[in-house]
């Protein structure tokens, strides 16, 4: 394992341009803001969000900032992470 | 997810949906993304708590239940998976300027002037400010931070 050490690197700490974000609710509000940052600092987003016309908007508007977004549908995501959480039912993700 | 009213009118399921989306769902997202972060040698996870991760309210039990208890989790991860070279830390928004808080201040008197006087920076906050810190926390600047909560709200509780 390597660590950066700052005060002795040369290379900019706050690049991301290695990176690939995976940027959950990323499509509107405080996730695309966020993503947005991201997406300046050079890392490749992926835009994880339910709705696929606003997502496909906020991937197209990051691409203009050269960034490599792309928009995923979360239904795989949902597809993992529901049916560890529902209970009989109850689970608010079952309806996302 | 969100749902203001009084605790004794919390339904069983509104308790689950509200705990399941906002802290169940990032364990398991997080799970998802633990696999191949390991095998990357690397990897940021960054969860967004709330001023409810620090505080509780009348109206937002359950919301603050989820919030505080993901700040919780985001330590308990960073625990775990430091050896795997993995970060786990939680941005703490404040009061933002977004489509949600618009709503809680349609329900919510006087709460726009109330943050505006609360908040030592002597305005709402723009979803923008949050960038600077996701953009540290997912960087190498931060390879030494896991298991933060990094209050990003003008200062909201500095003031006494």
């Amino acid at each position: 394992m390597t660590y950066h050490n700052l005060s002795e690197s040369h290379v900019n700490p706050f690049d991301l341009s290695s990176r690939v974000a995976i940027v959950t609710g990323g499509n509107g509000g405080l996730g695309l803001a966020m993503a947005r940052g991201l997406a300046r600092a050079g890392a490749a987003i992926a835009i994880a969000a339910r709705d696929d016309s606003k997502g496909g908007a906020a991937a197209k508007e990051l691409n203009a900032l050269a960034s490599r977004a792309r928009f995923l549908s979360v239904r795989r995501l949902i597809g993992i992470v529901v049916p560890k959480t529902d209970r009989g039912g109850n689970g608010g993700l079952r309806r996302l | 997810m969100n749902r203001r009213k009084p605790p004794e009118q919390i339904t069983e399921q509104e308790w689950h949906e509200i705990l399941d989306v906002n802290l169940g769902a990032a364990l398991f997202c997080a799970q998802a993304a633990y696999t191949h972060m390991k095998a990357a040698g690397r990897g940021k996870i960054l969860n967004i708590g709330s001023m409810y991760s620090l505080f509780g309210a009348a109206g937002v039990a359950a919301y603050a239940a989820s919030k505080g208890g993901l700040v919780q989790l985001t330590r308990s991860l960073a625990c775990a998976w430091a050896p795997d070279n993995i970060q786990v830390n939680a941005i703490l928004p404040g009061w933002i300027d977004t489509e949600l808080t618009r709503r809680a201040r349609q329900q919510v008197a006087d709460l726009h002037d109330f943050v505006l006087v609360r908040t030592p920076a002597g305005r709402w906050g723009e979803p923008g400010d949050l960038a600077g810190a996701a953009v540290f926390l997912c960087s190498s600047a931060a390879d030494f931070v896991t298991g933060a909560a990094l209050p990003v709200y003008g200062g909201y509780s500095a003031r006494g």
